[in-house]
């Protein structure tokens, strides 16, 4: 098999081949150290590329697989892992000057996860300054570039690992999500990306975060990739209490049933509230689409998200308390755009962080109360398509929208994304389509907590009939 | 409430804050205008019968293992 062939291979078409020997790690990991080092110096993906360590880690894979040690899907799979997630003796930047030298003396719990079932980390993924934005527009180890068209940004903030798959470089990535971190980016490129429940994946070793309303997750090329993903990642870990000891179901499970019973709900107001016009389409087609399939679609309304401002306030205050102490020591390595918002955090009242989290509560006891209703909820991922490189403004249906609302971080990225870190409710992303421009559009798909294995049931359904068919941009070729 | 850059300086100084230039404060008066607008449209809700989004299980601090 040619050494193109195998970088578009999918997850679940790959494991096989490697199980029956047919493949072996080493071919695999050097098809996609190839596509790396051909599309570094384009996509500026990474920030540390590990070939020397994927080599190895390759040759060890191939010889234990040859004695009958095959651990699963994931046994000789190239990934990348999001660089703000710890890798033991690997230097860990969080995309920041600050760290720029800082190598963690212990794996994160995610990365552990996936060693153990056999996964060839090929380097670790650049990523907006700190995670905090969602352009991965980086100024200290320069932007990340969208496979789909190099001028437009990938999203972020794991915008190098949703570049890297989406380009065929890696076959998966691990991201972290805060406010739609994984969902952004996935959407952008034309990925599937799961931000899982609260509580159901381990956020140990996630470097500078407050760990309130962050998550790990995975990007992929299909909803099955996904699935394999999360059976790796997800369950309870003694040394993370964020954690809940929820039984891990088989997520591939319910994969083949029909969707004829389930119950969609298409939000009234906030999710529709700022969409351009052709991503409206987009969506809409897709909920269509899920209709037509059988499910029942009906509209939803969420009074409470119009306080969602003010949740994006408490967040503010939770992210100050994570850099204090490097703002005091090391501020001249901020850029001075982060520096702005992180000081400025600084001002939130105790009064309105109790209120914060009070309003947190309304919203998640709307979203209770609606999803007795309905099973899922339907929404645009993200308002807009990716703005090229460098743009402060974004045109919505012929009307200048800025990026940035003074200090208040990237606004519009993630409106519609962020909730889902406020409630902790699960909430994947599945492309659904094209722009004219020919950029990715994502539905994004909500569930009850701990439903994952429901939302990757619709999500698999719709893929099929999505006539997506595991599209790629044409520089992966 | 109009937020300006002597409130937030005399703020840092009495609460013990992180130093900032008077360039820092005049970047940050926007943003700590949109946290006071925020916070004045939630007046008129009554927020006493909710619950904290943050809730403290019997388990917290436990050992899991």
């Amino acid at each position: 098999m040619s050494t193109d062939s195998l970088n578009h291979l999918s997850i679940t078409e790959l494991a096989p081949l490697i199980q029956s020997r047919e493949v072996s790690p080493v071919e695999v990991v050097e098809a996609a150290l190839a596509q790396a080092e051909r599309l570094q110096p384009v996509l500026n993906s990474f920030i540390t590329l590990l070939a020397d360590d994927a080599r190895r880690d390759a040759k060890e894979r191939e010889k234990a697989i040859k004695v009958g040690e095959y651990r699963g899907p994931l046994d000789g799979i190239p990934i990348g892992i999001k660089d703000n997630l710890a890798t033991k003796g690997i230097r860990t930047t969080v995309g920041s000057k600050v760290l720029r030298d800082y190598v963690p003396q212990d794996d994160a719990a995610a990365v552990t996860a996936c060693k153990q079932a056999g996964a060839i980390i090929i380097g670790k993924e650049n990523l907006h300054e700190f995670a905090a934005g969602g352009t991965s527009e980086n100024p200290h180890y320069g932007a990340v570039h969208n496979p789909w068209d190099v001028e437009r940004i990938p999203g972020g903030s794991s915008g190098g690992g949703a570049a890297n798959v989406a380009a065929r470089v890696t076959h998966a990535s691990l991201g972290t999500d805060l406010a739609g971190s994984v969902r952004i980016p996935a959407s952008y490129c034309g990925l599937v990306g799961l931000k899982p429940t609260f509580g159901r994946v381990s956020q140990r070793g996630i470097q500078v975060t407050s760990h309130n309303g962050d998550h790990i997750g995975p990007m992929t090329r299909s909803v099955a990739d996904c699935a394999v993903m999360l059976q790796i990642l997800a369950g309870n870990d003694p040394a993370d209490p964020s954690t809940v000891p929820v039984d891990v179901p088989d997520y591939t499970s319910r994969f083949g049933e029909p969707i004829a019973n389930i119950r969609i709900g298409v939000p009234t107001n906030y999710y529709f509230d700022l969409v351009d016009a052709e991503v409206d389409a987009a969506v809409r087609k897709a909920i269509a689409s899920l209709g037509e399939m059988g499910a029942h679609v009906s509209d939803v309304e969420f009074s409470t998200l119009k306080y969602m401002e003010l949740v994006r306030a408490g967040t503010g205050a939770d992210s100050f308390i994570a850099h204090e102490q490097m703002l005091k020591d090391h501020r001249e390595d901020y850029s001075p755009e982060l520096a702005s918002r992180m000081l400025a955090s600084q001002f939130s009242l105790g009064r309105d962080y109790a209120k914060a989290l009070k309003v947190q509560r309304l919203i998640e006891d709307e979203f209770a109360q609606v999803l007795q209703d309905v099973d899922i909820i339907a929404t645009p991922t993200m308002a807009f398509s990716p703005r090229r490189i460098g743009e402060e403004t974004t045109m919505i249906s012929g009307k200048e929208h800025p990026l940035r609302v003074s200090g208040a971080g990237d606004l519009y990225l993630g409106h519609n994304t962020h909730v889902s870190n406020a409630t902790g409710l699960p909430t994947i992303t599945v492309p659904c389509g094209l722009t004219s421009e020919g950029l990715p559009v994502g539905l994004q798909l909500i569930g009850r907590p701990f439903e994952e294995a429901l939302l990757l049931q619709a999500a698999a359904q719709y893929e099929k009939i999505s006539g997506w068919d595991n599209a790629s941009p044409e520089l992966a070729n | 409430m109009p937020v300006t850059k002597e409130m937030l300086r005399a703020m840092l100084e009495s609460l013990g804050g992180l130093n900032m230039t008077d360039e820092e404060l005049e970047k940050a008066v926007p943003q700590v205008q949109i946290y006071a607008d925020q916070s004045a449209k939630l007046q008129a809700l009554d927020l006493s019968k909710v619950y904290s989004g943050r809730l403290l299980h019997p388990d917290d601090g436990a050992s899991k293992s």
